[in-house]
């Protein structure tokens, strides 16, 4: 092994990456949600950039999930964590990322990443974009970068993504996911087509979707009507409660006696 | 709500080895710049360099570690022919009550033997560990005891030996909380009474820490304990402050010696010889009743009367030989003894001497040549200094010492030097070869073989340090010679990590650079790494971060990838991160390290890893995201034995479930986490738990039982030895008092803290104070100053990325905002604290928030800020749950905690949590629980076990007795502790007696009556009949009924009678008081209540006449008075008195 200096090695962190970070996350949501999907799908097709933006448990992550797996894209997956404030580790992270669909991805960046002083975003933004558009190749690409929120106060990260978004190559798309949405001046691109973001309010389930899911688990649609109340159509907490149902009703009917819906609802104790 | 900082573990050292060491007594100053910073958990510590092996892997089994020889705990099989002796065995069976018997006196006095005899013959369950030098370890000599207890309780030792492996060398150090584990283990499982005997203790020497752990043990045996040590001399133990020990507790040489009787008794029917009254006089003056000089005279003797047979005349001169000394006697018989025997069995034996153990086995396979089955157990027949232990699966053969000793010395002279060399070279290369590396290197050494014994333990030490035995491995390295040291620099690596391990880090640190130096110039890259290692924890432990980094630099250039060094160094570097408040640096290395023990497989360091990379989550306020890792700590499998830092974890987990607002999952966590302290004596955390349980009580709205659960965290701190000003108590006091409105004890609490805790001491502590203070002072009205105080703690929040903080800073400042009429940076403020909230989950928070502060949320522009769920929560009709509480309702001073509630006056009840009843069977056996109510009821609360055995057994047959007394006695133990998180032992056993342990409190409902009795009669006599009368009723209100109601036990009667009376008095007192007053009604029921008791009082019934009279009740009267003549005239034959007829007379007639 020949090291020459070691200690840049080690103070930036520079270890091998966690391989469970740049990899796409098993499992399938129980419904696939067309109505998002089809957003999702639109958004690929007219713009380079989604946002999709909610609190904890409003089903971000299993629509990000849903999709990439039916977009029909190489899908370069990225989970953020706390410690990737330090822009060396996130440029790693990302290319990394990239580099699992692409192999030899960044070539010319990766060094350039590692002298970077990133006072100067612009140009590394320019020369991910440079590396990214050698597509000739290359298949499209979908980059997820999941849980943004957990280092939207970096400095570094709104020039960054400002610079990126609008001047990705046509045939690469990247997909975030956060809790909260980015400062202002990331989600005004909406304005120049090339952003699309999905709130909230829009990721609550509606009452068919949650008929839907309800359905999935063997349970009316009465049911579906009164937990979508109780949840505000938050996906974990229906999925939660759909869950407790199915228990309570398959007790009940082990112990031959109907099921109160209401009542079963009611006893949920929302944490 | 405010649940403070809570990420802070003030008794686990963390080390990247797993070991938890707790120091209740000396815990060190916190050591980085932030006294609150310690991690969440980690904490175990120093890191063991050379952690990893058997040790390590061994934390997830349960069982006792595989080093243990069966053999050693064997006891020893009774002579052939054995003399019982009464007057000592009866001496040892009265001992029993006492936790210590000593037999001291020299070699071949017949200690061993006596013991065994006793044992034998009374069958008690017994423990039998035979000692010898390599058992100079703490770790190694609980671990035999816990291990030899398991044989007879199989739920014995879960705890203690997880603990013993998590420690490993430590318990070196700390000694008395390793016998802590053990103590809870013993009053957990052991029901029936046990005998320990500590055979040949002389052999541990005088400096070991075993004295330690003998002397705490001692202190605190419980009586299902009882101690024999046998030794050659007494032990160097605090024996003059046992206070039970009692002068018939020792045995010594002089009543070891053989009686004229006994020395009679012993020729006759041992010997079957019978001895002349010349000949008996003869031997006492000679031997003074030595039973070795005995057994030898009588061997010669036997020897004598063949060579008369034979007509052979050369006997020896008895008279002439036991004028010698012990030695020269002896060695003078054995030689007589040693050439009777053939050729043959003159050279095993000769060989055999070598050797530390003889096991069967060994010997076979040493001594190929000799029938070794067949010769060791005819020595043992014929008694030629020679015993055997056995049990079904295995037997070790012993010589007698001095034998021994005599077979070396005549082996050398035989010989010579070389050939005993030769023949150790032997022994070494069949232990070298059954990987016992301990005796293999004695035998090396007895060889003088210095560079294969160094190069053993270079290449051995890692597991001969997880078998916790350091100190026979430093004094054996210690032996070398420092060149043969030297040539082997991993053999002085092993040395140094001894020293670290028993605290000697000075030393520790010159062997490690000397070390360094040689393995790299041996370029020896892997064991060089490990010393860095383990040089960079020692550095971690002095605090000095840089250094620890530049050789856990150099450490990581030397290893290979995903070794376990690298996965150590990752670990120690995150650490040492988290001292210095770099939670995201340190996330990043403890993400790398786990992935490294990750694909290495590494289960042990997998759950360590990843526990600590949930603390910097924790204290960034990623709630979430912290337990996720956290709970990676916790064991799948049930079965699996608990191990320390568990506990740990299941605190950590209960503060971010409580930051969630999932109040029943904190609840349950917390209770597993006392538990864990419990189990494992960790005095710190455990203060810590209770201060969680206060703030989860607090959140709870039930704010007099987080005062109590407060009052009792402060107290487990100090018995931890932590000062209140280190820990966040005094600041969730305060939180307390800014909940209630007690404005201003908030205030001088929070005062005290930042004045102990200035920014130099650390910064976040500082913050953390003065955020509470800004709160405290909104809330006083005195917005500017806190305004001015919070927006710096909130810059110091958002810099180091502490949301959390930073979030309730921000809602702090919008309070102030508001009231200061600054809309705009209210707005910003606000709007910081919803992108916090939506970024880590602080929505149980924010609905609080917007609950309290419901004007500030009903802004239009604050109002848009919420998502459309919290909008409807602002527009909602307040919730109606209960008020707070208010100040004048509780006192925020400290209130007395009451550990144990027995109430006797009526039905029997024992209550420690008002709130956690005891387990509806806990009380099974009634007797248990009235056994209980007796010791309560007596004084002192204590009672001796005589008077017990006699109070509730009574004329039962002793065998009985001695069955049942001990269950019982646990039963009770168990019964307090039945659904309880919190373990406690309430009885203990002192000088023979059994008693309430005086370290909690209690409220005992006799005792408050007879107070309140002594009260009331003070203020009568000081004719402050107010204050009597204030007294009596508080008194009446007591008794709920008759003495231990429902039960007819003799001993009750008295107790009974006493205070029926008491209550008579008491009830004629007040209705006398109210007659005076001519409180009619009043004293018409108190009335009633005395005939209902005694329905012969005619004064009372003259009151009740009288009180009729008052109210105008002529009918009634009448009837009373009917009816009163009709119960005399029935039951007793008599009319009413003179008295009443002639008060019924003027008052109705």
């Amino acid at each position: 092994m020949f090291l020459i200096d070691s200690s840049h090695d080690l103070t930036s962190g520079r270890l091998e990456l966690i391989t469970d970070k740049i990899a796409q996350p098993p499992g399938r949501p129980r419904i696939s949600r067309s109505r998002l999907l089809n957003r999702l799908e639109r958004s690929l097709a007219a713009g380079t950039s989604t946002i999709i933006s909610g609190r904890a448990g409003t089903g971000k992550s299993m629509l990000a999930l849903d999709f990439a797996g039916r977009c029909g894209r190489k899908v370069a997956w990225y989970k953020v964590d706390a410690p990737d404030s330090d822009p060396r580790i996130f440029f790693d992270y990302l290319i990394g990322s990239v580099r699992e669909q692409r192999p030899g991805f960044a070539r010319l960046l990766g060094p350039l990443v590692e002298a970077a002083d990133f006072e100067h975003i612009d140009a590394l933004a320019e020369a991910f974009i440079f590396e990214l558009g050698d597509s000739d190749k290359h298949d499209s690409l979908l980059i997820v970068i999941e849980d943004l929120h957990l280092v939207s106060d970096s400095e570094w990260l709104m020039p960054f993504f400002t610079r990126l978004l609008p001047l990705l190559p046509a045939d690469v798309h990247v997909l975030i996911t956060s809790r909260s949405l980015p400062p202002a001046p990331l989600w005004r691109l909406r304005s120049k087509q090339s952003l699309v973001v999905i709130e909230e309010e829009a990721l609550a389930f509606t009452r068919p979707e949650a008929i839907t899911l309800f359905e999935g688990y063997g349970l009316s649609s009465e049911q579906a009507n009164i937990a979508l109340d109780h949840s505000h159509g938050r996906a974990a907490a229906l999925n939660e409660l759909a869950t407790f149902l199915r228990k309570s009703e398959t007790r009940s009917n082990e112990q031959s006696r109907g099921l109160d819906v209401p009542n079963s609802c009611e006893q949920f104790a929302w944490k | 709500m405010e649940p403070h900082e809570a990420f802070v573990n003030s008794q686990l050292n963390s080390i990247d080895g797993g070991l938890i060491l707790f120091r209740h007594a000396t815990l060190p100053p916190y050591p980085n710049s932030d006294q609150r910073q310690q991690l969440m958990v980690s904490r175990k510590n120093p890191e063991s360099s050379f952690a990893e092996t058997s040790a390590n892997k061994s934390g997830l089994q349960s069982s006792p570690p595989g080093f243990f020889l069966r053999t050693k705990l064997l006891p020893p099989r009774p002579a052939p022919q054995l003399l019982s002796r009464p007057r000592l065995t009866d001496r040892l069976l009265a001992n029993l009550a006492y936790p210590l018997t000593l037999v001291t006196a020299n070699a071949g006095s017949g200690k061993t033997t006596l013991v065994a005899d006793f044992l034998r013959t009374h069958e008690r369950q017994f423990v039998w560990y035979q000692l010898d030098h390599t058992d100079a370890d703490p770790a190694v000599f609980l671990g035999y005891l816990g291990f030899g207890i398991q044989k007879l309780v199989p739920d014995f030792g879960q705890a203690l030996f997880s603990y013993l492996q998590e420690t490993r060398g430590e318990s070196a150090q700390h000694p008395e909380r390793a016998v802590d584990v053990f103590l809870n283990e013993v009053l957990e499982h052991v029901e029936r009474q046990l005998i320990l005997v500590l055979d040949d203790y002389h052999h541990l020497g005088a400096n070991t820490a075993v004295h330690a752990v003998m002397d705490r043990l001692l202190a605190y045996l419980p009586d299902v304990l009882h101690v024999v040590i046998v030794s050659r001399e007494v032990p160097p133990l605090a024996l003059g402050r046992l206070r039970t020990h009692s002068p018939l507790a020792t045995i010594d040489r002089g009543d070891l010696l053989f009686t004229d009787e006994e020395t009679r008794e012993l020729f006759r029917r041992v010997f079957d010889l019978e001895l002349t009254p010349e000949q008996l006089a003869e031997y006492r003056e000679r031997t003074h009743g030595w039973i070795t000089a005995l057994q030898l005279v009588r061997q010669v003797a036997q020897r004598a009367v063949i060579s008369s047979r034979e007509g052979q005349a050369d006997v020896p001169d008895l008279v002439e030989v036991l004028r010698q000394s012990e030695r020269d006697i002896f060695d003078y018989f054995a030689e007589e003894v040693f050439s009777d025997e053939p050729a043959e069995v003159q050279d095993l034996l000769l060989k055999v001497s070598l050797l530390d153990r003889i096991e069967l086995d060994i010997c076979a396979a040493l001594y190929e040549g000799f029938n070794c089955s067949r010769v060791l157990p005819n020595l043992v027949r014929r008694n030629v200094f020679i015993s055997v232990a056995s049990d079904r699966r295995g037997e070790e053969y012993r010589l007698h010492p001095l034998f021994q000793n005599f077979l070396r010395r005549r082996l050398r002279s035989e010989i010579g030097r070389d050939g005993v060399s030769a023949e150790h070279q032997r022994c070494a290369g069949y232990f070298i070869e059954h990987q016992a590396w301990e005796q293999a290197v004695r035998h090396l050494l007895a060889a003088e073989d210095f560079d294969n014994a160094a190069r053993l333990i270079a290449e051995r030490g890692v597991e001969w340090i997880s078998t916790g035995a350091l100190g026979s491995l430093s004094s054996l390295a210690d032996l070398l010679p420092p060149a043969a040291l030297e040539a082997y620099p991993r053999a002085l690596a092993h040395r140094a990590e001894v020293a670290r391990l028993q605290g000697e880090y000075e030393f520790a640190h010159s062997l490690l650079r000397r070390a360094v130096a040689l393995l790299h110039d041996q370029t020896d890259n892997e064991g060089e790494a490990d010393s860095l290692h383990s040089l960079a924890t020692l550095a971690r432990r002095e605090g000095d971060y840089e250094l620890a980094f530049s050789y856990l630099d150099r450490a990581v250039l030397l290893s290979e990838p995903n070794s376990v060094v690298r996965t150590k160094c990752g670990n120690t570097r995150g650490l040492c991160l988290v001292a210095l408040g770099e939670w995201t640096a340190a996330e990043r290395e403890f993400r790398a390290a786990l992935q490294s023990a990750e694909e290495r497989n590494d289960e042990y360091y997998i759950r360590l890893i990843a526990h600590n990379l949930g603390t910097p989550a924790g204290m960034r306020g990623d709630f979430g995201e912290a337990l996720r890792w956290l709970s990676r700590m916790l064991r799948k499998d049930r079965q699996a034995p608990p191990m320390p830092q568990e506990a740990v974890a299941h605190l950590n987990m209960a503060r971010c479930y409580l930051y969630r607002g999932d109040f029943s999952a904190a609840e349950k966590h917390l209770d597993s986490a006392l538990e864990g302290c419990q189990l494992f004596s960790l005095a710190g955390t455990r203060a810590e738990t209770l201060e969680t349980y206060g703030n989860l009580y607090r959140e709870r709205g039930e704010i007099e039982r987080a005062i109590e659960y407060y009052e009792r965290s402060a107290r487990a701190y100090d018995e931890a030895g932590v000062g209140l000003t280190r820990t966040e108590l005094l600041e969730e006091r305060a939180l307390l008092g800014l909940q209630i409105g007690d404005l201003s004890s908030a205030q001088a609490q929070i005062d005290h803290l930042i004045s102990a805790r200035p920014p130099e001491k650390g910064e976040l502590g500082f913050f953390t104070a003065s955020l509470t203070r800004g709160r405290i002072m909104a809330a006083r009205g005195e917005y500017q100053q806190a305004r001015e105080d919070l927006a710096k703690a909130h810059e110091y929040f958002h810099l180091h990325g502490l949301y959390y903080y930073e979030a309730q800073a921000s809602m702090a400042i919008a309070v102030c905002d508001f009231h200061l009429a600054n809309e705009r940076g209210m707005l910003e403020r606000l709007r910081r604290v919803v992108d916090l909230t939506f970024r880590y989950d602080y929505e149980y928070w924010l609905k609080r928030k917007i609950e309290k502060y419901r004007e500030i949320f009903s802004n239009e522009d604050a109002l848009e800020l919420l998502p459309f769920d919290l909008r409807e929560q602002v527009s909602s009709p307040p919730a109606t749950t209960s008020a707070p509480a208010q100040v004048s309702d509780i006192a925020l001073a400290n209130q007395p905690v009451t550990d144990l509630t027995v109430t006797m006056l009526g039905p029997a009840t024992i209550l420690r949590d008002p709130s956690r009843p005891l387990a509806a069977d806990a009380w099974t056996t009634r007797r248990a629980r009235d056994i209980l109510c007796f010791i309560v009821s007596r004084r002192h609360h204590r009672a001796s076990k005589d008077t017990i055995i006699d109070t509730f057994w009574g004329e039962t047959d002793m065998g009985a007795v001695e069955k049942n007394f001990h269950p019982t006695v646990s039963h009770i133990r168990k019964a307090l502790n039945s659904n309880q998180p919190l373990k406690q032992n309430f009885l203990l056993y002192r000088d023979g007696d059994y008693q309430l342990n005086p370290e909690f409190s209690y409220r005992i409902d006799t005792e408050e009556f007879d107070r309140l009795l002594s009260e009331g009669e003070s203020a009568r006599r000081a004719r402050n009949l107010d204050e009597c009368v204030r007294a009596y009723e508080q008194a009446l209100a007591l008794y709920r009924g008759e003495f231990m109601q429902g039960s007819y036990e003799l001993w009750v009667e008295e107790q009974r009678t006493y205070y029926r009376e008491q209550y008579l008095r008491l009830l004629e007192s007040l209705a006398a008081v109210a007659e005076s007053a001519a409180d009619w009604q009043k004293a018409m029921h108190l009335a009633q209540l005395i005939v209902r008791e005694d329905q012969f009082r005619e004064d009372i019934h003259c009151l009740i006449l009288r009180a009729h009279s008052a109210m105008g009740n002529r009918g009634a009267a009448k009837e009373h008075y009917e009816g009163l003549k009709r119960i005399l005239e029935n039951e007793l034959g008599v009319e009413p008195s003179a008295e009443t007829k002639k008060l019924y007379q003027q008052l109705f007639v």
